[in-house]
């Protein structure tokens, strides 16, 4: 009785509510998908927009001469070879440090470990600003500004967090079962790394260069005080540019500087699973 | 046929806690010996002293004639089949059947062949492509077992290995593991709770408690005499009897309780008239007597509590006294109703008789047991 009646009703319901409810979740959805791309599109149309002032709603036609102006104006390959770089030497020095600081908080018992993990995260929480001032001093002091070590150096205390977290995570999450079944078998520690910890570790890996890398690529504020001629960032010449007044131009390379965290975003979605290298044995 | 694996006076302490207090042990060549003991009593403790994944704190292990104490782990040349399995899941089976020959540093083509014909073995042909996590856990643990047999390495160890099976699979496992020895003849230290299982494999059994080897021995020998309370009170499940010991007759004691008398084999040969004494009897070695009790006073009078029929037998609960219960299987020939009055006897062998609190037993702490 009661079954049936919870049945029609349920039969019955949705079908009075569906298309208000669904007119309110689509409408939701749609402003909130347009309140995120606008400045996508926005940027987008500037890039390749000529003529269009003046409360245009369509610009008059379409050009790639921003695109050109950036190249050969601003040195956009320079640049971009800059931040390539500099996010390189990002990605080397934060897995030098951090993948070792990761296996001591993972996998060992460590003393401090939750001040050592404030610490760690200290640079991401406090105002940015603040943080680039008191770097700046430092590096002047050390000669680091405007190299690309330097640069490199400034978004490691951003980078490093990530990997750090990621990393340990990781690392946590081996079987030290697995491990001791490793060396019982008669693999040194060398090759028990290369043979199981890094495969083993490789989609924590993965995540942990990718973030880096568009961390390292998308930084402004820490660049802002520590770059100079030689180590002009694609951020840093977008702010150029807008400050000169050739929005156009700046439009041209905030698009190439959105293709790393695109290519990003679409990797996430399909490619860093842990469970698919790591899950689904049985008996853990 | 000298050992292959020795344990001489190994300690291994856990901050105040001794997991292991000087164990010795020595496994034969092509011997199988269970290290048997309720969680914590530091038989795995042990086991990971032997594997090198833990440094005893004191005593050597050896392991053919050579000494390992100070060896890593990788340099054992030792085989281990894990509670967990503990399989590389990033590698298919014959991959992780042959990492054992890849640190080795056989050749891709003679890895494969060997791996392959280690997965006969444990009859899993043709899955050898598959990855572990689309194995069940039986299969699983056939991998194992063929990543620990596969370099022929000089002794196997078992950790535990069916506990992550469910009952079935157990035995079914069991068998594997005892054909796997009769036909390939290794040497092998064997850690378990379940003591049928240890009773069914092994060649000889450690019983281990509170990090001492309370009795070393082969299956019978442990069943038939243990030679302490702990021993004989863990392995089975037998009926007990505390009270005190009132004449010695050779080398049986007879002790009295709430004024019955049991004749008893004093298995460690210390009790005296006047000491506080248990006794321990194995329900098959009870006997329901007919007629009157015997002029000796030997029997014990009994009355039926309880009965649970379990289809090939009947097991029934046996009020000594208001304290004290003992169970009996019978089968179906003999049927006792509930309030019924027996005599029960426990002819020789019979009972063993301990002392409840006295003199250790070969040099192993008294394991002192509450009175009931």
């Amino acid at each position: 009785m009661t079954a049936v009646a919870v049945a029609s009703g349920a039969r019955i319901r949705p079908r009075l509510g569906l298309g208000l409810s669904r007119l309110i979740t689509y409408t939701f959805l749609l402003a909130f998908v347009l309140y995120v791309l606008s400045p996508f599109l926005a940027i987008l149309v500037t890039s390749i927009a000529q003529d269009w002032f003046g409360g245009r709603i369509l610009p008059g036609s379409l050009t790639l001469r921003w695109f050109d102006w950036a190249f050969n104006v601003t040195n956009l390959p320079g640049v971009m070879a800059n931040s390539f770089i500099i996010a390189g030497l990002t990605i080397a020095i934060s897995l030098v440090i951090g993948i070792p600081t990761a296996w001591a908080l993972g996998r060992r018992h460590v003393r401090a470990r939750n001040v050592l993990m404030t610490l760690i995260l200290l640079p991401k929480t406090v105002p940015p600003i603040t943080f680039a001032l008191g770097l700046s001093r430092e590096f002047y002091s050390f000669d680091l500004v405007d190299t690309h070590l330097g640069v490199a150096l400034a978004h490691t205390t951003l980078a490093l967090p990530f990997v750090v977290l990621i990393m340990s995570a990781t690392f946590a999450g081996l079987d030290e079962r697995v491990l001791e079944a490793g060396r019982v078998c008669g693999g040194n520690w060398f090759r028990n790394l290369v043979h199981l910890v890094l495969p083993m570790a490789m989609p924590g890996l993965m995540a942990s260069v990718l973030f880096t890398f568009v961390t390292s690529f998308n930084e402004f504020t820490l660049t802002l005080v520590t770059y100079g001629p030689d180590t002009l960032t694609l951020t840093v010449q977008t702010y150029l540019a807008i400050g000169d007044g050739f929005l156009e131009v700046a439009s041209a390379i905030s698009v190439v500087l959105l293709v790393p965290s695109v290519i990003l975003l679409l990797l996430i979605q399909r490619q860093i699973r842990p469970e698919n290298i790591l899950g689904g044995v049985k008996g853990l | 046929m000298g050992a292959m694996i020795e344990l001489v006076d190994v300690v291994k302490r856990y901050g105040d806690v001794v997991a292991c207090n000087r164990l010795n042990l020595a496994v034969d060549q092509g011997e199988l010996v269970t290290l048997l003991g309720a969680s914590g009593c530091g038989k795995t403790t042990a086991l990971r002293c032997i594997t090198g994944s833990l440094r005893p704190d004191g005593g050597r292990i050896i392991i053919d004639g050579r000494d390992v104490t100070d060896v890593p782990t990788h340099k054992r040349n030792i085989g281990v089949v894990f509670q967990n399995f503990a399989l590389f899941p990033h590698l298919t089976v014959v991959d992780n059947v042959g990492y054992p020959l890849r640190v080795r540093g056989v050749r891709s083509a003679e890895r494969r062949e060997r791996a392959i014909e280690a997965l006969r073995l444990v009859r899993l042909d043709g899955l050898g492509g598959r990855f572990p996590r689309e194995l069940s856990g039986g299969q699983q643990q056939r991998v194992g077992l063929a990543r620990a047999i596969v370099y022929e390495p000089t002794v196997i160890l078992f950790d535990e290995p069916l506990s992550n099976l469910d009952a079935k699979l157990r035995l079914e496992m069991r068998e594997e593991i005892a054909s796997l020895k009769d036909r390939l003849g290794f040497t092998s230290i064997y850690v378990t709770h379940d003591q049928e299982e240890a009773l069914s494999l092994s060649d000889r059994i450690a019983v281990m408690k509170d990090g001492v080897i309370h009795q070393v021995g082969r299956p019978t020998e442990i069943y038939a005499e243990p030679r302490t309370s702990f021993v004989a009170e863990f392995l089975g499940n037998p009926n007990r009897l505390t009270g005190v010991c009132v004449e010695r007759i050779q080398d049986q004691v007879v002790v009295e309780a709430d004024g019955q008398r049991i004749v008893a084999t004093d298995a460690s040969g210390t009790l005296a008239i006047g000491d506080r004494a248990v006794v321990y009897v194995r329900p098959e070695s009870v006997r329901i007597q007919d007629g009157d009790a015997s002029p000796d006073g030997t029997t014990l009078r009994a009355t039926v509590v309880r009965s649970a029929f379990l289809g090939d037998s009947t097991e029934y609960i046996l009020a000594l006294s208001d304290k004290v219960n003992w169970h009996l299987r019978l089968d179906h020939a003999t049927r006792l109703a509930v309030g019924e009055e027996v005599n029960l006897v426990a002819p020789r062998p019979g009972g063993r008789a301990f002392a409840l609190a006295g003199s250790p037993v070969d040099g192993s702490p008294d394991v002192a047991l509450g009175e009931q």
